[in-house]
């Protein structure tokens, strides 16, 4: 076996790790854990929104225990400032007695980011997660401070709540690679969480994979090669979901204000990319497209004012639009 | 052999079958065009005329087909990568043979090409031929053999003219029936002013005939054959007419040469008629007899209504359904017999367009067309034979029999019963083929043999042209006096009266 098969051999089993390892302590979402090992292995951050209690925070959480990484969390709340995040300038002394600026990091720098209930502080702390989210690296007092890589925020927000919580901006929602939504467990799924929570506590987890294997499995993802005709159809996915393509699909024409960004296209081939050797093969498939539009377009779909009086669910629209280019 | 060579050859292997297909296509479309438009042709030639000639049956077609085959060749062809593409949406391969066709090329670099383009040989190893190119269903599948058959068939068939089906049939026959009923109405105007000699009885006729037209109480086959007769009535008349004309200009002058009646021509159209009328103007030094302009406003007013009965027949052919017309033809030829047989025995015309004698009329009346179908030749007349025929019934042998002693131009001879024969080896019931019959007589020389020709096979188009160009042939007005002279010097030099020699 030479080193390529290796590394892609390597991709699967670590992701079987992480099932495995996280199944310990989460009862099912094994597609939620696969996409966010997606996500890890593109580069990209995750929103993972859910209604309370869904295991949000502790999948989160566990993921930072099995990653050989730096983890920080970050409680979102009202009052929490951008200089939280980010880290302050403090006045320090010296022996001397000389009084200097000593920077003080705050919890951004670290490799997995938990940004939990991220829509509970303002939009003005929101933002300070926007040049860290895209360059993996934050300005503070005009000095710029590089993130460690792999650096990833996995932030998660409540549906439901409206009171007190701050919508994310487009700007900010734009940056997510994915948004992931978790689904409510089955009776089946209850009965393990009851086994699991409220019995004995649970071995503690062993880490799997560290950042230079991330690092590396990031590499070879960018190496999957893909056809000429694979990109067309991911860039006409794009352009289907805004109200002015002319191949538009109806609902786009009726609910849609804006689509999707370029990054659209970018999350669309980088995460297919992963798929295809999840999958066991060496070429982006246009199925492959198909399968991660949902999770990479659902949130750059910005509806209007219709659309949202109607409650309208962006993943009914992505559907539509898979149809229309099929 | 690395996965890259590997893969090449699969691909190679797929261009050369996809190159064959192709020829194959081009030469299946090539041919099913060429029978589609020799198809067209046959029909065409069916329907409308034939388009007749090695050039137009082949060179043009082959040369068609193949231009047009060329065409669809080149609006419906597809590139490799389409079809690779088609492949892996057919097998459900996931994109993988037209990536790692892509990635055939060196200017595509990854780390796992290797990998892509070995699994991609590998998976088109395992798939079978037909799986990989296989025949689509083609369109020229079902038109080759369909226009195979036509080929085939439509020589054997005689299609149905439009113009012959129901609807077409009675709009044609409306037509007929107000161009019918405008010209009666037009005459009956004028007889109104005039006071017609011919009494409008002809002309009621016709307007009865418009009415049933238009009422569709009336065929086609029984308005030809009404039509049929009518013209038979109306040569019949005129021929009544011109005798009865002659006759009294013949008038105690039949032995005179210089009398009105043996220096003018009976008149065989509206032209003659008009010569004849400056004729006796001259000699009448022109105050003719209130009885003789009656006389030739009459048969002017005959020939007018033998003129409009030719066109009003002329409109119930149809072009181009030979068959149907040449059916039509005998009806009107048995409109004809029937004529004849009520009137004058069975010396109808062997066409029913042939013109009536002309020449100096004898007081007894010409032969084959004489009053009452009699001759000079009493007994002849009577059986309504025509020309004599010494040698039985059909036959005519030279030199046996009595001449008729008109002096007749070849266009003015006379219609008569052609020869008799059976069409051998045709099986009973069956049509025998369109033929022409061609009887000519000697004008000059000692023999009074009439050859007749039957020419089989003959289109009815051949037949109507050849009839027409027989009625208009015509030797020049100045020669006729000069031609009939010698010949009647000649005679009676020989000690023969002209008289006799009419026998």
């Amino acid at each position: 076996m030479n080193r390529v098969d290796e590394q892609v051999d390597r991709i699967k089993k670590t992701l079987e790790k992480i099932q495995t390892e996280l199944s310990r302590v989460v009862v099912g979402q094994e597609e939620l854990i696969r996409q966010i090992f997606i996500c890890l292995l593109c580069g990209g951050h995750a929103l993972i929104e859910g209604v309370p209690g869904l295991g949000k925070t502790l999948l989160v959480k566990s993921l930072g225990r099995i990653l050989h990484l730096k983890y920080s969390r970050i409680q979102f709340t009202p009052d929490l400032m951008p200089a939280d995040i980010l880290g302050t300038n403090i006045v320090n002394q010296d022996d001397s007695g000389n009084r200097f600026f000593e920077f003080y990091r705050g919890p951004i720098f670290g490799q997995l980011i938990l940004a939990d209930e991220i829509n509970r502080a303002t939009p003005k702390t929101q933002s300070a997660l926007l040049e860290a989210m895209q360059e993996q690296a934050v300005t503070v007092f005009g000095k710029k401070y590089i993130l460690e890589p792999p650096f990833m925020v996995l932030a998660t927000q409540n549906p439901l709540e409206m009171e007190g919580t701050y919508p994310l901006p487009e700007a900010q929602i734009d940056r997510f690679f994915f948004k992931l939504k978790i689904d409510y467990p089955t009776p089946q799924q209850l009965l393990r969480i009851i086994d699991k929570t409220t019995e004995n506590e649970p071995d503690p987890l062993i880490q799997v994979v560290g950042a230079e294997a991330i690092l590396e499995m990031r590499s070879l993802v960018r190496e999957v090669p893909v056809a000429d005709h694979i990109k067309d159809y991911a860039v006409k996915m794009i352009m289907a979901t805004h109200p002015g393509d002319k191949n538009g699909a109806s609902r786009v024409k009726q609910y849609v204000r804006y689509g999707s960004s370029p990054r659209g296209v970018q999350t669309l081939i980088l995460a297919a990319k992963v798929l295809a050797l999840l999958k066991d093969r060496f070429n982006v498939s246009r199925e492959d497209i198909r399968e991660v539009a949902k999770p990479a377009l659902r949130h750059r779909l910005i509806l209007n004012l219709r659309g949202e009086a109607e409650g309208l669910d962006p993943d009914a629209i992505i559907d539509e639009i898979i149809q229309s280019l099929s | 052999m690395n996965s890259a060579s590997s893969f090449q050859q699969k691909i190679d292997t797929l261009m050369l079958q996809r190159k064959r297909r192709k020829l194959f296509n081009f030469l299946l479309w090539s041919l099913t065009f060429f029978l589609i438009l020799k198809t067209t042709v046959l029909l065409w030639g069916k329907v409308f005329f034939p388009l007749s000639g090695f050039f137009i049956s082949y060179p043009v077609p082959f040369l068609l087909a193949l231009g047009l085959a060329w065409l669809i060749h080149r609006l419906f062809r597809k590139d490799l990568s389409t079809e690779l593409l088609s492949l892996d949406s057919r097998m459900g391969l996931n994109d993988r043979i037209s990536t790692a066709f892509e990635y055939l090329t060196p200017d595509k670099k990854s780390l796992l090409k290797e990998k892509l383009l070995e699994d991609a040989a590998k998976i088109m190893g395992g798939l079978p031929q037909n799986k990989i190119l296989p025949w689509p269903f083609s369109p020229a599948y079902l038109l080759l053999p369909a226009f195979l058959f036509l080929q085939l068939l439509i020589p054997r068939w005689d299609l149905p003219h439009p113009g012959f089906t129901g609807k077409n049939e009675a709009g044609q026959l409306a037509r007929i029936g107000k161009f019918m009923a405008e010209f009666t109405r037009e005459k009956m105007q004028n007889q109104d002013k005039t006071e017609s000699p011919s009494g409008g009885e002809p002309y009621r006729e016709l307007q009865a005939l418009a009415e049933d037209l238009e009422d569709q109480s009336l065929t086609r086959k029984e308005l030809v054959q009404t039509l049929g007769e009518m013209k038979k009535k109306v040569r019949e008349e005129r021929s009544r007419m011109s005798r009865n004309l002659m006759n009294d200009l013949n008038a105690g002058q039949a032995s005179d040469k210089d009398s009105p009646a043996s220096q003018t021509p009976t008149p065989s159209s509206p032209q003659a008629l008009d010569r004849l009328t400056e004729k006796l103007k001259d000699l009448f030094e022109g105050h003719l007899p209130e009885s003789l302009t009656k006389d030739l406003s009459r048969l002017r007013e005959n020939f007018e209504l033998e003129k409009f009965l030719d066109q009003a027949l002329g409109m119930t052919f149809v072009p181009g359904t030979q068959d149907n017309n040449d059916a039509l033809l005998t009806m009107e030829e048995k409109g004809h017999s029937r004529g004849s047989e009520s009137g004058e025995g069975k010396n109808s015309p062997a066409t029913g367009l042939a013109e009536p004698p002309s020449g100096r009329w004898d007081q007894e009346g010409g032969p084959g067309d004489s009053k009452n179908g009699r001759g000079k030749d009493g007994r002849r007349k009577e059986e309504g034979q025509g020309p004599p025929r010494p040698g039985g019934e059909g036959n005519f042998t030279a030199g046996t029999a009595k001449g008729s002693g008109e002096k007749l131009t070849p266009s003015e001879l006379k219609p008569g019963k052609g020869s008799l024969s059976q069409e051998r080896g045709l099986p009973s019931g069956t049509a025998p083929s369109p033929s022409l019959g061609v009887r000519s007589q000697p004008l000059f020389g000692k023999t009074e043999e009439i050859r007749e020709q039957n020419l089989k096979g003959v289109p009815f188009s051949t037949r109507r042209e050849k009839e027409s160009a027989l009625r208009q042939e015509k030797i020049p007005r100045e020669y006729r006096e000069v031609i009939k002279n010698y010949f009647l010097s000649i005679k009676e030099d020989k000690g023969i009266k002209p008289h006799e020699q009419s026998r």
